[in-house]
């Protein structure tokens, strides 16, 4: 008997997995027929024209390339003038998902996918090109931390361009034709690549995961937020600057071997959140507030005093960032270690009063530390934005 | 050379003369190259987008510039490969049609710069039609290599 009725309830299940495959079949059709008539990734754009330039205050694309560039020795500013004529037309084309002027590959043009491209000035442009006087304030080259394990193929450049976009083919014809057309100016010092999700994986504007698991993000000021312009658009100084931001770039190696290897329990401990949806260990939401002096019944703190979020936590108002992290996946060694990690970026009105207490705090105590090591490092001013018939840092060049 | 107006205009469109029922002439996209072959003495090629909405057939016939002398050419499969050579006859811009000229076809060839032709600079050349109006277009310098073999070619032998 006892078989029999396993053979009836075998059948039961076949039965129902029959009707399932059907239905799934029907839906995997109609999924199929609705993926091939989307061209949504193409269509959409982002604005090149504006008081800031686009690739900031932007919901993250799927795929971005860092490009960092060295003057060529002569290079004075009437060509770097000249440079960004040739780059503020090809940027603007490319927004829009057309072809630059005299692209040999026109056919790449397949559409905008969020294309931007963002332009930037490290602190040696500024001295090679005798323009120390309009700096702006709190634009500094970051000093060396104790953990930072620093390499000169991922650090420093006088010119960042930063772009990026939704899709990888569109991203690479995109970088190529600034390259070309910066070649006469400069070389390349290094390009770094990164991604976070692909265009319909999260909604807009949720946090996205980083590769160590964690929701990375959830302190940011919200795009478009007075708290934003506040945060991270310049308001004073230089009139090139006003409407401009500083980035500080870093990329930092994650340790996942080792990482993986704390239990769950340990890994929320680090961070101070939870790794199911980014809540703070003392809340149930991710945007709920950290509660830093909650302890068990214990007296053990919650959130420990080295866990990351405690160590990151502004000392006094006004001391945030806005962070716009990519994650890099470089390959893995013969022995299964991936060379992952991000490319983490924090923008600013000032690095010395916003992002330099943050990251002496951490430098000081930071669990974290174990597992991530900052291997590059540069940082950058990014002039304001392009209006309608101007040049990409005109008032810095004229 | 004039080095950069302020405004960057790649796109204008042409008037026709008063009193001229005839065609507004559009041109677009105009850019020379700066290259190792644009240096003082040297030479490049100007390309653009000619389209003519009217009903009659134009041709461009020749131009001049300040910049250089200029010829209309076109490449064509010689014995040698691709060769560039002048057009006598211009390039005809057909009633209704839109021309490229481009890096390996039709060109606007500049020769004997007075001055080297760098990225970013700006280039204007009065191009003198058949059936239209003097056109001056201004183009910008772009880094390209498109099209160059026979340039190179030409110089190789030359040395």
């Amino acid at each position: 008997m006892i078989s029999r009725r396993g053979f009836l309830s075998a059948t039961a299940v076949a039965g129902v997995s029959t009707a399932a495959g059907a239905t799934l079949g029907a839906v995997g059709a109609s999924y199929a027929s609705d993926v091939a008539s989307q061209t949504a990734t193409a269509d959409r754009s982002e604005l090149f024209r504006g008081p800031h330039q686009a690739g900031v205050e932007t919901e993250t694309q799927a795929v971005t390339n860092f490009i960092s560039f060295n003057l060529r020795a002569g290079t004075a500013k009437a060509d770097v003038r000249r440079w960004m004529s040739l780059i503020t037309d090809d940027i603007e084309r490319l927004s829009k998902g057309k072809p630059v002027l005299a692209d040999p590959s026109p056919e790449l043009a397949v559409g905008a996918a969020r294309l931007t491209a963002t332009v930037g000035f490290g602190v040696e442009f500024f001295n090679k090109l005798g323009l120390r006087s309009r700096m702006p304030e709190g634009f500094i080259e970051l000093p060396g931390f104790k953990m930072d394990r620093l390499e000169e193929r991922f650090s420093g450049g006088d010119v960042l361009i930063h772009v990026s976009a939704d899709d990888p083919i569109v991203l690479a014809n995109a970088s190529r034709a600034l390259i070309r057309d910066s070649m006469p100016f400069a070389t390349v010092r290094w390009t770094q690549n990164g991604f976070v999700h692909s265009p319909g994986m999260v909604p807009g504007g949720k946090t996205h995961r980083n590769l160590m698991g964690q929701v990375d993000g959830t302190e940011n000021p919200k795009l478009e937020s007075v708290d934003f312009d506040n945060l991270v658009w310049i308001d004073s100084g230089p009139e090139w600057i006003q409407g401009g931001t500083l980035l500080v770039f870093r990329r930092i190696a994650m340790q996942l071997d080792t990482w993986d290897q704390l239990g769950t329990p340990e890994k929320e401990e680090v961070i101070g959140r939870k790794l199911s949806n980014g809540a703070p260990l003392t809340g149930v939401n991710e945007n709920d507030t950290p509660d830093l002096n909650a302890r068990y019944p214990n007296g053990l703190k919650v959130i420990p005093d080295f866990a990351h979020i405690r160590r990151a936590a502004p000392s006094k108002t006004g001391e945030r960032i806005f962070r716009r992290p990519f994650s890099y996946h470089e390959g893995v060694a013969a022995d299964g270690r991936p060379d992952v990690g991000l490319l983490w970026t924090a923008y600013q009105r000032n690095i010395e009063t916003q992002y330099l207490p943050i990251q002496r705090r951490l430098e000081q105590l930071d669990l974290l530390n174990e597992w991530t090591v900052p291997i590059g490092s540069a940082t950058f001013a990014i002039p304001r934005g392009v209006r309608e018939g101007e040049l990409l840092a005109e008032g810095l060049l004229l | 050379m004039k080095k950069l107006a302020a405004l960057f205009v790649s796109l204008f469109f042409v008037l026709g003369i008063a009193g001229c029922s005839q065609t507004q002439l559009e041109i677009s996209d105009s850019w020379v190259r700066s290259s190792d072959m644009s240096g003082e003495g040297g030479m490049t090629g100007m390309f653009m987008q000619i389209s003519n909405p009217g009903a009659e057939s134009i041709t461009l016939v020749s131009g001049s510039s300040d910049a250089g002398m200029v010829e209309i050419h076109e490449t064509v499969m010689g014995d040698d490969g691709m060769q560039m050579q002048e057009i006598d006859a211009g390039i005809e811009i057909a009633a209704g049609s839109t021309v490229i000229l481009q890096p390996g076809g039709l060109h606007v060839m500049l020769m004997n710069l007075s001055e080297g032709v760098e990225a970013g600079d700006e280039i204007t050349v009065d191009l003198e039609f058949d059936g239209h109006p003097n056109v001056s277009v201004t183009a910008v310098a772009k880094p390209s290599e498109a099209g160059d073999e026979e340039y190179h070619s030409d110089m190789d032998s030359m040395e």
